[in-house]
Formats: C-alpha cells, sequence, structure tokens
C-alpha cells in the first residue's frame, strides 16, 4: 500500500531512479575512471575536455570526472551518517522529553531552544574551526578522520526539529489508549518507549530524516567551500567548488559541474521525501 | 499588548544567558582555547603566555571567567580584539552597516518579489505561470545557494564583466550608483532562498484564503477583482506568512556569512569568518552572542506581529 503510493508520486520515483545512478555511479564509478597518479607530472595542465578526460582536468591533471565520483562517496558517506546521527540524538532527546514530560520536557526543550538561538552555520564553523586535525575515531586513516568529525559536528547541530518533531508525536501518542493498557500490564518506560511510542512516531521521523540527508549533504558542501570542512587532496563537491573558484577565468566550467552534483543529489533527495511523506502519512499531505 | 511584549523580553533573559553560557563553554573546551593565537606565534615564550593567561584572567575557574564575561558585557564592553587590539565593539560598529544595507536590501527584494510571485501564482492557480513558480521555488530550496554565488560571480563579473565582483565601492567611488552596482549580486544571491520558499508559504496562506467565505462576499457584492484580492484576500493572507518572514530573519544573518565570503563584503560575516581563522575569540564570541539576540528578538517580533494584524489572536 504504501509502496503503491509513493509510485504514484511520479518526481519521487523518478528521483529514486536519480538517486540510484548517483550512489552507484560514486560508488562503483571511480574503479573505471583512470587514476590519478601524484607522481605523474606529464599531464599538469588544466585541459579542456577530451575523449579521455570526459569532464576535462583540473590544475593538477588530476581527472575532473573521477574527482566529482569520488567525491559524492564522501558527500553522500558524510551526509548519510550525519543525518543518522542527527536523527538518533533528536529521536533520543524528544522521546525522553515527550515521555516523560515535566521538569525533564522543560530541561529538554529549553536545551533545545538554546541550539536553536545560534545561527547553524556559525555553529557549524565554529565546531570544525576548533576541532580541525583532531582524531575523533581511533586507528582510521588520517584522510578518514576528517569525515567522521564533520558528520558528528554537522550531526550534533542538527537534531532539533526532530527532537520537537518526536516530542510532540510522543505527546498525542502518550494519552492513547493502547499506552495506558501497556502501562496497566505493568508496561516499563523503556518498554512502551521502544515498542509503542517509536514505532507508532517512525513514519515523520523516516521522512524527517531523508529530508534530513540531502540538508545535512548542502551543510558539508558549504563548510567544505569555506575552507572548513572536508580539506583537499580528498575531494569533495564543496572543496573542488572552492578549488575551481581560483581559475574562473581559465577554466570556468570547472566551477560548474560540483554545484550541479550537489542540486542533482539534494533535489531527488527532497523529492523523495515528498513522496515518502505522501506514502507513509497521507493525513499529512499538502 | 505591552504586558505581554515585556513578560516576552522578561522570558526570554534566562534563554539568552543560557545560550551566552552555552557558548562560552563550547568555545573554551575546545582544544585550541582562547590563547591558540599565542601559542602558535613562536616569539612568545612560556612565561609571557603564563602572563597573558592571567592578565586575561585564564587562571581563574570557567564559572568565574564566565561571570567577568557577563559582568563586562552587562556594562556594553566586549573585550578587545586578540588580533587588533581594536575594541570589539568598535569593531563591530565599523562592520555592522554594511552587513545592514545588504542584509535590508535583500529583505526587501525578497519580500516583493517573494510576496508577489506567491500572490500571482495563487491567483492564476494551474496555469503555466504558477508551474513556473513552483517549479523555481523547488530549484531554491535544494539549490546550494554558495555555488548559485559563485555562478553569478562567474557568469556577470567573470565572464560578461557587467558587473563588479566584489566590494561595496570601486576605489575612490562613494556614489549611490556605485553601491547599487556592487549590490546587485550579493543581494541576487542572498534573496532566491527566501524568495523561493515565501513564495511558497504566500502562495498556499492565499490558496486557502481565495476560499473563504468573506472573499465570496466580497465578490458577490460586485467589487472588481483587484480589490478583492488586494484588500480582502491579501491582507489576511499576509498573516501567516508575516510570522514566516520575522523567524527567517536570522537565517539572512547566517547566510551572509556565505554571500560576504564570495563577494569579498566587508561585513559582520566576513568579520566572524576571517575571525575564526585567527583564533579571535572575543569577536567571535561577540558576534555569537549578537547574532542568538537576533534570534530571540525575531521569534519575539513574530509572536508580535501575528497579534498585532490578526484581531482574532489575543496574548493577555
Amino acid at each position: 500500500m504504501v509502496l503503491r503510493r509513493f509510485l504514484k508520486h511520479r518526481l519521487a520515483v523518478a528521483s529514486t531512479v536519480m538517486l540510484v545512478v548517483l550512489v552507484l555511479g560514486s560508488v562503483i564509478g571511480p574503479w573505471f575512471l583512470p587514476a590519478y597518479d601524484a607522481q605523474d607530472l606529464s599531464n599538469t595542465n588544466q585541459l579542456v575536455p577530451t575523449l579521455a578526460h570526459p569532464l576535462g582536468t583540473d590544475e593538477l591533471g588530476q581527472d575532473v570526472l573521477a574527482r566529482l565520483l569520488y567525491a559524492g562517496r564522501i558527500s553522500l558517506f558524510v551526509g548519510l551518517s550525519a543525518a543518522v546521527l542527527g536523527v538518533l540524538i533528536g529521536t533520543l532527546i524528544g522521546a525522553i522529553t515527550g515521555y516523560f514530560g515535566k521538569w525533564i520536557d522543560t530541561l529538554g526543550m529549553r536545551m533545545t531552544d538554546m541550539f536553536l538561538c545560534i545561527p547553524l552555520l556559525m555553529l557549524l564553523l565554529v565546531l570544525s574551526n576548533f576541532t580541525r586535525g583532531k582524531t575523533l575515531v581511533p586507528f582510521i586513516a588520517p584522510e578518514l578522520q576528517q569525515l567522521a568529525l564533520i558528520a558528528v559536528i554537522i550531526g550534533a547541530s542538527s537534531w532539533m526539529g526532530v527532537a520537537r518533531l518526536v516530542r510532540g508525536e510522543f505527546l498525542s501518542l502518550r494519552e492513547q489508549e493502547f499506552i495506558e493498557a501497556s502501562l496497566s500490564v505493568g508496561g516499563k518506560s523503556a518498554w512502551i518507549i521502544t515498542r509503542h511510542l517509536i514505532p507508532n512516531a517512525m513514519a515523520p521521523i523516516f521522512v524527517a530524516a531523508t529530508l534530513q540527508v540531502g540538508e545535512a549533504i548542502i551543510l558539508e558542501s558549504g563548510l567544505s567551500f569555506l575552507g572548513m570542512g572536508i580539506q583537499p587532496p580528498v575531494p569533495s563537491w564543496g572543496n573542488m567548488l572552492s578549488n575551481a573558484q581560483q581559475y574562473m577565468i581559465a577554466t570556468p566550467w570547472l566551477a560548474v559541474y560540483p554545484g550541479i552534483m550537489i542540486f542533482l543529489t539534494v533535489v531527488s533527495i527532497n523529492f523523495i521525501g515528498d513522496g515518502l511523506r505522501d506514502a507513509l502519512d497521507p493525513k499529512l499531505k499538502s | 499588548m505591552g504586558a505581554y511584549i515585556l513578560r516576552r523580553l522578561l522570558t526570554s533573559l534566562p534563554l539568552l544567558l543560557g545560550v551566552t553560557l552555552l557558548l562560552f563553554c563550547i568555545m573554551h573546551l575546545m582544544p585550541g582555547g582562547p590563547l591558540a593565537a599565542y601559542t602558535q606565534n613562536p616569539r612568545v615564550r612560556p612565561e609571557d603566555l603564563e602572563k597573558i593567561k592571567h592578565i586575561m584572567g585564564l587562571d581563574q575557574p570557567l564559572y568565574m571567567q564566565y561571570l567577568y564575561w557577563l559582568r563586562s558585557l552587562l556594562t556594553g564592553n566586549l573585550g578587545n580584539s586578540l588580533f587588533t587590539g581594536q575594541a570589539v565593539t568598535e569593531m563591530i560598529a565599523s562592520f555592522l552597516p554594511n552587513t545592514l544595507v545588504l542584509m535590508g536590501t535583500s529583505f526587501i527584494v525578497s519580500l516583493a518579489i517573494g510576496v508577489f510571485l506567491g500572490v500571482m501564482s495563487a491567483v492564476k492557480q494551474y496555469t503555466a505561470f504558477d508551474f513556473g513558480v513552483t517549479t523555481f521555488a523547488f530549484i531554491g530550496y535544494s539549490l546550494p545557494v554558495f555555488w548559485f554565488g559563485v555562478m553569478l560571480l562567474l557568469l556577470f563579473a567573470a565572464q560578461l564583466k557587467w558587473l563588479p565582483s566584489g566590494g561595496v565601492h570601486d576605489l575612490g567611488e562613494t556614489g549611490l550608483l556605485d553601491l547599487i552596482e556592487h549590490l546587485v549580486l550579493p543581494v541576487t544571491m542572498l534573496s532566491i532562498v527566501s524568495v523561493a520558499s515565501w513564495s511558497r508559504y504566500m502562495r498556499s496562506s492565499m490558496l486557502e484564503v481565495i476560499r473563504q467565505e468573506y472573499v465570496r462576499t466580497a465578490r458577490a457584492k460586485g467589487l472588481d477583482e483587484f480589490r478583492v484580492i488586494g484588500r480582502h484576500a491579501f491582507r489576511n493572507a499576509l498573516v501567516p506568512v508575516v510570522t514566516i518572514i520575522a523567524l527567517a530573519l536570522p537565517g539572512i544573518f547566517g547566510g551572509a556569512i556565505m554571500t560576504e565570503t564570495i563577494f569579498a563584503w566587508p561585513g559582520i560575516g566576513r568579520l566572524f569568518f576571517d575571525s575564526l581563522g585567527r583564533s579571535d575569540y572575543p569577536v567571535i564570541m561577540a558576534i555569537l552572542t549578537i547574532s542568538a539576540a537576533l534570534v530571540v528578538v525575531s521569534n519575539i517580533l513574530a509572536d508580535i506581529a501575528y497579534a498585532a494584524l490578526d484581531p482574532r489572536i489575543r496574548y493577555d
């Protein structure tokens, strides 16, 4: 039923196809493309697009298509993990405040208000500026550390919307009879939250999570564009754009690609989110 | 109403206090700390560092430092920049007008275009115009704004050379025309998202109002369509949109960071970004505090505007 409703949303279906293409392209694409060899200085020129390099090469002679796809891996990974983390934190805080109410609710919601008072981009910039180059997860390669770090920073700064959403759902669900029934047979709080409340609030959480992925990708590329996110040589759509900005007269096309990739990814995620909202919860349809 | 405004202002004080405490903790618990500007300087000896620490009060416990900071905040003193030595209030006062010009223009432009597009696409629902506005709004939602800014720069400044690529004025120029030329690109970049989202809200609010009975009554009275839409429907449809617009103010302020960086616009956003690079704590902390206050104030403004426009809403 849900699937059939989703399939009716034509834009969402088209977006799903596009996203699948983008994901597959980023995940397997780089294997089929010429790798960049830092030792090979024979092609250290910015080349116009040719057959061998369909999108041209950058100022270091790196194949731009390969880097775009590789950057796609990075952006999708960071966006997805940041969104998952943000939604987890948000659900946890929303669940606790919505279920227990009273002073816990007041405390949690005032904390949410406080975070909402700080403009998001400023908070992200402060956090990423002061944590740059720090080791977050031991045992992984240094150039991958920054990915985890950025994902955590974005996740830790974008849980407020989900927290309010989950709290609202919980407040209305809490009053319903099946919760009372569960309480009357001795259901514990943790049981009621995980077995009754969260499954019933799953649809809006899932929709919010989907939209959050798009948001996180924009935030990550914005940070990287400002030089406060993913650092080169690891490519990200954001840092590729800021790099291309320096060669705007000679190779203007290089600045066009990363934005199109971000736009296509985010637009398809947003349409999928829209389709999911209509499919999962027909009441919400606007 | 007056009592309500006063109550809202008073209850938002603890919130702001909490935010400053939160910011203070984030800033001080971060590795690097306020001394980063000095520790990176090889000419600063360890004993100097101790002295600086003492002068800045950093050898005191964190809560005492916060209280000191709060006390000077209340007396209107935001400290001195670690980089230029200038008073932070002075620095902000010299950068703020540029940001206000940029934000103000962008606000007026987005308001005019967004509301106009929204009303028109509601009135002409399901026409090509409506479809076009809807498509534009969806594009605007998913557009990476910084890329849009770079594209504007690339096309109109670098390639076509129609407009200047950055700054507030050309060298030696102070005229209004010159300022407007410099404003076109940054304002376009800063407005695109608000136009997209406000036109959307305006459209749905307008569609709701058009179906109301008083609009039908107005038509039945024989009023011409322009008056029905302009006087009766539009004014009522504006009420919920005003809230959205007031709440969007801080977003425009945050967006100024991107815009000011791309177009070399010497405003608060640029100052914030540059101060981050220099670990200039007092400046960062001051701008963050002001931004948070701005958010709180616009929340209150949104509620007041809502009550002022809709006589059915009473707060007291």
